[in-house]
């Protein structure tokens, strides 16, 4: 029975063995009698150990559990941002897949298995994808089968294989499918030619019509399943086949799509130095401790507010552009930069049980600073959005805003206006101040070298008094 | 880790199309997602653990050879 907990975590009741709960600000995790076993064989056995070693467990500290009715407290090191696998690009979707098989493997050396695989359970930390619920692992039980292997091929092995054979834009139904891709959908959904590679062939294929075959007669299948064994060696054989199917997905960004991403600014070189220097001089002015660059593209300004600040969350609404700034900080070895796929005009919004299970990017927030460079143009004449309205987002968003003017003359605004009626009369640079002097006060205003672009250094009147 | 060689992908492509025609059929509208994963793990266990133990049996192979390759060429 769950004990009411106050400041129960919204995305956190589904395991009855234990659950995240957050007080001042802090999160804990309550661990119950009824998890004793399994959590004393992860601390004893050594494998708690061998996964904080390769950062591959968030590592917790055991806090006096005084009158909570817990066994035990355990107080986890913090998530710098949380994210979800719809927010994920192909390849960090594959990262945090290989590393929920790492774990799975590693549990069984140690006589233990990882009892269940949601995608949520891997956040990234330090950059890196790490399993935050300590309690996945359980004691193994000779003979019985991998109880999240459905798990696994709906929260990662169909949505990758979806993402590198059909489209990456298909990540983006884990909104609407938050337990996983449905198999059949994502059988229909690949093409046929899937059906020829052995581990799609069996994992998602032939895992769809199995469970459309026992739809109903569940009682004859799990009455086959207790008759036989699952031996050791039979489910490392599963997990080894199924990270050779993901090794072997390609990520849909190709390396060689790297230029062009920063062929379409329209700076002279001296001007774009320029630029990078003055937003480096309004982060120092405000020393933010976390940045969110909203389109940030491949990560260029967010690289330089990262040798400035704590963490930066980079949104990006093009997913090749993403999954090509998160390989470059892999390899890079860049640890305070999170890059994320994110349409800033159809936002991540609160889902699940409740509409609090998975929290909208308002919820996140809000950010000690927000960059939102040669982004404007993008929401306002793009879609449409009223100049005041972005100003009323953002101030939700952020404390401080670095904000680009782009106007109607700069030939990037004129490329977005060629093939439609100017209705944008508002679009001017003293209607931009306007619509936002409501929600932020200026701090500094400085145009951008020989172009004819302006950035404003902005204060939230509501948040930062 | 090497891939292996297609011959082994052969049969078990095909022992996957014969689960394919064998496996008997039921229409009923309530589901349990479970058990059909459940029942497939049970057989893919067999193959995909089987494989396994080949696969490691290869890269011995592969490992010794290699390394006879090399005590040789280090001989010359």
């Amino acid at each position: 029975m769950i004990r009411k907990t106050d400041g129960l975590e919204a995305g956190s009741f589904r395991d009855p063995k234990g659950w995240v709960f957050r007080r001042d600000s802090v999160v804990y995790r309550h661990v119950t009698d009824a998890a004793r076993d399994d959590y004393s064989r992860l601390m004893e056995s050594g494998l708690y150990e061998n996964l904080v070693k390769a950062d591959l467990l968030i590592p917790h500290e055991e806090q006096p559990v005084a009158d909570s009715g817990a066994w035990k407290i355990l107080k986890p090191d913090e998530i710098e941002f949380v994210s979800y696998p719809w927010e994920w690009s192909f390849s960090m979707l594959r990262d945090a897949a290989i590393a929920t098989l790492d774990i799975a493997e590693r549990a069984m050396d140690f006589g233990m298995i990882l009892k269940d695989a949601p995608a949520f359970n891997i956040q990234f930390h330090k950059a890196r994808p790490v399993l935050i619920d300590t309690l996945s692992l359980s004691v193994r039980i000779e003979g019985r089968p991998w109880e999240a292997y459905r798990q696994f091929c709906q929260h990662f092995l169909a949505p990758l294989a979806l993402a590198s054979r059909r489209d990456p834009r298909l990540l983006l139904m884990g909104r609407n499918h938050i337990d996983g891709m449905p198999l059949d959908l994502a059988a229909t959904l690949l093409p046929i030619r899937t059906r020829l590679k052995p581990g799609l062939a069996a994992h998602v294929h032939l895992h769809a019509r199995m469970q459309d075959r026992y739809a109903g007669n569940e009682s004859a299948a799990a009455g086959r399943v207790n008759r036989s064994d699952v031996s050791e060696q039979g489910i490392r054989g599963i997990l080894d086949s199924l990270k050779s199917s993901i090794r072997s997905l390609k990520s849909p960004a190709a390396a060689s799509a790297w230029e062009g991403y920063y062929s379409e600014t329209n700076y002279s070189e001296s001007a774009f130095d320029e630029k990078k220097r003055i937003v480096a001089d309004y982060l120092d002015e405000v020393s933010p401790q976390v940045v969110w660059d909203l389109g940030a593209n491949t990560g260029e300004f967010s690289g330089i507010a990262a040798t400035r600040v704590d963490y930066v969350i980079a949104f990006e609404a093009d997913h090749n552009a993403a999954d090509l700034h998160y390989r470059e900080c892999m390899k890079t070895r860049k640890s305070n930069i999170l890059p994320l796929v994110m349409d800033l005009t159809n936002p991540s919004p609160g889902l699940g049980w409740d509409f609090r299970e998975r929290m909208s990017l308002e919820e996140r927030g809000p950010a000690d600073s927000l960059m939102a460079l040669a982004l404007i143009h993008h929401l306002a004449i793009g879609n449409n959005v009223p100049l005041y309205k972005i100003s009323e987002s953002l101030a939700r968003l952020g404390r401080h805003l670095i904000i680009e003017w782009v106007p109607k003359d700069d030939s990037q605004v004129q490329r977005l206006l060629a093939s439609r009626e100017d209705v944008f009369k508002d679009y001017t640079r003293e209607g931009f101040t306007d619509a936002f002097a409501n929600d932020w006060e200026t701090m500094r205003c400085q145009k951008v070298g020989d172009s004819v672009r302006e950035l404003f250094l902005l204060r939230n009147r509501t948040t930062t008094q | 880790m090497k891939r292996l060689p297609v011959f082994f992908l052969t049969p078990l492509i095909t022992v996957m199309l014969v689960m394919l025609v064998v496996t008997p059929g039921n229409a009923f509208a309530y589901i349990d997602p479970g058990a059909g994963s459940a029942l497939l793990q049970v057989i893919l266990a067999a193959i995909f653990g089987g494989l396994l133990f080949f696969k490691i049996i290869w890269q011995r192979i592969r490992m010794g050879f290699s390394r006879f390759l090399e005590s040789v060429k280090s001989r010359k």
